[in-house]
């Protein structure tokens, strides 16, 4: 049986579609979290039901984009996704404009489910609803009250949907408006005088299902008015920032150490106890140092997602959404781009989608163009492997970091880049229509664990399983790439390190190191980085460098894996040495190090700006449904990092 | 020998995947936005 899931944004539908099937679909306290409809599938007694959620909209008529798909789905009974059944979700602390919608879809005669959820709001908040009431204003519906977020109300929704029986109780269907028939797309005088007629019912019934007892103003709108203040809501939001920053390096050290360790003692253990040959040296010097670059990360992607988790849950991310929208709108900038360019922070993918809510096309494209300019978690790991490498370990006001207020400035950086850039966009590509981001200020409240934790775990999922295969997949091909060369001249560059170190008095390692970069140099990987290093010198970096950043273009966390992978091939010391010191002892031919404050910087720089990530280039692709966007954003992006990096270079050089 | 067709297994095995998903990002008509429920409102209404 085919069930549908409608409702305003910001009514809970996505907690009904998580508690209904048990799957763990993002929820969200702003609007614009399911801008696709979600499929999942639940049984009762043995019969299956599949549960479609749909993006949230206040009218069957839609504004958006992803607002149109309800539409054509409801209008079009033949279609193959028309439901046999639909829930619609109602926000019991607003009741009065969800009631819209609903009376639409019962206008529609549609078997319908009258979900009244949040009823845990509502009642903080004095309200009290009167389900019988509302089942009389619906004769035929059947009415169920909810709190999904912990999951009370199940079992009545489960019973409500089994019992349903349409074909008896289509005869109770009555009209709210006489004679309806849904309006074209594009009739909008129809759909406002429709509106209107539907707004003033509601008025009329109201309050007879609906009871408001006095309430005091709690302390909730007196920490609103701190939390969105123009001068303190501003504050507070960089302090949180430079606090979950700081705990995120304070407290991952230990655990990324532990795991740096136990990669490192795998790839010696392996390299000693499987004969030799090249596949042993492919697992040892390939294939394990470039899995340990990627799960070296999980505790800082971890700790970043619980923080952001905790920050939605307790509803403080809709304040941030709302004093970002205030810095937004001098620049000229959509009220809409603000839940992109947020999401973003976590990847550019979801941020890019989501920008289907705007329904200017070139206010969206602006939005789609900048907001990889966020740092996406997939950055984390080089930022700190960089930071950890050129940024000394300070104290600074003596309880901030050093190096947590660096990465701060980087997201700053990137947030400031945006905003520039958009607006200089918005200067250039003329924008006739003027969007306002509309946002229901959640209530706040403790967060729910469950769901702070399940979104750690699948954030981490993700990264380890999308991010993870890519970055093996690339080890194995630069392992080969560093290993092997054309015709005999690793052989030849062997024997002529050796005839050169011949005569010098340095001692086994110093010489057995020299051989090691004479042969990456002969190989292929050292012939592409060679041809790359006149391109990117004048940025500070060496050819090796010049390898990660091209092969971080798949995405950006490669980088890492990749250094991990040419140092473990061309490391030939005995010791146990952990990426960030074979790092800081590489030097340059005059012996002075390769990576020092300007070449991180420059490096840090670099990252902040480059359109690193082949995923978000397919995304745009696909909603721009053109080449022409992907690769514009692309070649400005790439200009952008390599002038500002260069900069930043001649500056601190 | 064997080491040796192990490696030639592994590096074209990751050759492939590669491959696979650069295409499949970019080329393929059947991407991962099968259930992309804006795109094919879009196509019905073109």
């Amino acid at each position: 049986m085919k069930i549908a899931l409608f409702g305003n944004p910001n009514t809970g539908k996505s907690s009904v579609f998580n508690m209904l099937t048990g799957l763990r679909q993002q929820v969200g306290n702003f609007p614009g979290v399911t801008v696709e409809k979600k499929s999942g599938s639940f049984k009762i007694a043995e019969k299956e039901y599949t549960l479609t959620d749909f993006p949230g909209t206040y009218s069957i008529y839609p504004r958006t984009k992803d607002e149109e798909v309800v539409y054509r789905v409801l209008t079009d009974s033949t279609s193959k996704e028309f439901p046999e059944l639909a829930l619609v979700v109602l926000n019991a602390s607003q009741l009065k404009r969800n009631l819209l919608l609903c009376s639409q879809l019962y206008d529609l005669k549609i078997p319908l489910i009258i979900v009244v959820n949040m009823s845990d709001i509502a009642q903080r908040k004095g309200i009290s609803i009167d389900l019988e009431k509302l089942k009389e204003l619906f004769p035929g519906c059947s009415v169920v009250s909810t709190n999904a977020r912990i999951g009370i109300g199940k079992d009545r929704l489960l019973k409500a949907i089994s019992t349903f029986d349409f074909e008896q109780n289509k005869a109770k269907y009555s009209s709210i408006l006489s004679n309806f028939e849904p309006a074209n797309i594009d009739e909008l005088t129809k759909q406002v005088s429709e509106t209107k007629e539907r707004n003033s019912w509601i008025d009329k019934v109201i309050p007879t299902i609906q009871k408001n007892e006095e309430t005091q103003k709690t302390g909730q709108s007196k920490l609103d008015r701190i939390l969105v203040h123009w001068f303190w809501g501003y504050l507070i939001f960089i302090c949180i920032l430079l606090v979950v920053f700081q705990f995120i390096y304070a407290f991952a050290s230990y655990p990324m150490d532990a795991i740096d360790l136990t990669f490192l003692n795998l790839s010696n253990y392996l390299q000693e106890t499987l004969p030799e040959g090249v596949f042993s040296n492919l697992l040892s010097q390939g294939i394990v140092p470039g899995i340990g670059g990627v799960v070296i990360f999980i505790p800082q992607i971890a700790l970043l997602f619980f923080f952001i988790s905790i920050l939605e849950e307790t509803g403080y991310l809709s304040r941030v959404v709302f004093i970002m929208d205030r810095i937004m709108r001098p620049l000229g900038l959509n009220g809409k781009s603000v839940v992109p360019l947020m999401s973003s922070v976590a990847c550019a993918i979801p941020g890019v989608m989501s920008a289907r809510t705007i329904s200017d096309w070139r206010e969206r494209l602006i939005t789609i163009l900048v907001a990889p300019l966020m740092s996406c978690s997939a950055r984390i790991p080089v930022y700190t492997l960089l930071i950890a490498l050129v940024i000394p370990d300070e104290p600074v006001f003596g309880f901030f970091n050093l190096r947590g207020i660096v990465l701060f400035s980087l997201y700053a950086l990137g947030l400031i880049s945006a905003l520039v850039i958009a607006f200089i966009l918005k200067k250039i590509i003329r924008t006739k229509e003027k969007g306002f981001l509309v946002l229901e200020m959640p209530e706040f409240k403790s967060p729910r664990w469950q769901n702070v934790w399940i979104t750690v775990f699948e954030k981490v999922r993700i990264f380890i399983w999308d991010a993870g295969k890519v970055i093996l997949a690339i080890s194995v091909i630069l392992w080969a790439l560093a290993s092997f060369g054309p015709g005999n001249s690793i052989e030849k560059a062997e024997k002529d390190s050796n005839a050169q170190i011949a005569s010098k008095s340095w001692s086994e390692d110093e010489k057995n190191q020299f051989v090691a970069s004479a042969k990456l140099e002969k190989s292929y990987m050292g012939i592409m980085g060679k041809t790359l290093e006149p391109l990117i010198e004048p940025l500070g970096y060496d050819w090796k460098i010049g390898v990660s950043l091209l092969t971080s273009f798949a995405a950006r966390e490669v980088f890492v894996g990749s250094l991990a992978t040419i140092y473990a091939v061309h490391d030939t010391s005995d010791d146990n040495t952990l990426l960030i010191n074979r790092l800081k002892m590489e030097k340059k031919v005059d012996g002075t190090p390769i990576y020092t404050l300007a070449t991180g910087c420059s490096l840090l720089v670099f990252y902040v700006f480059a359109m690193q990530c082949m995923s978000t280039l397919a995304v745009v692709r696909r909603e721009t449904n053109s080449w022409k966007w992907p690769l514009f954003q692309l070649a400005f992006m790439g200009v952008l990092a390599y002038s500002m990096s260069f900069l930043t270079f001649v500056l601190l050089s | 020998m064997i080491q040796v067709i192990l490696v030639a297994i592994t590096v074209s095995a990751a050759l492939f995947f590669l491959g696979r998903k650069f295409y499949r990002h970019f080329f393929s008509k059947t991407n991962s936005c099968e259930g992309c429920a804006v795109a094919k409102s879009m196509e019905k209404t073109a």
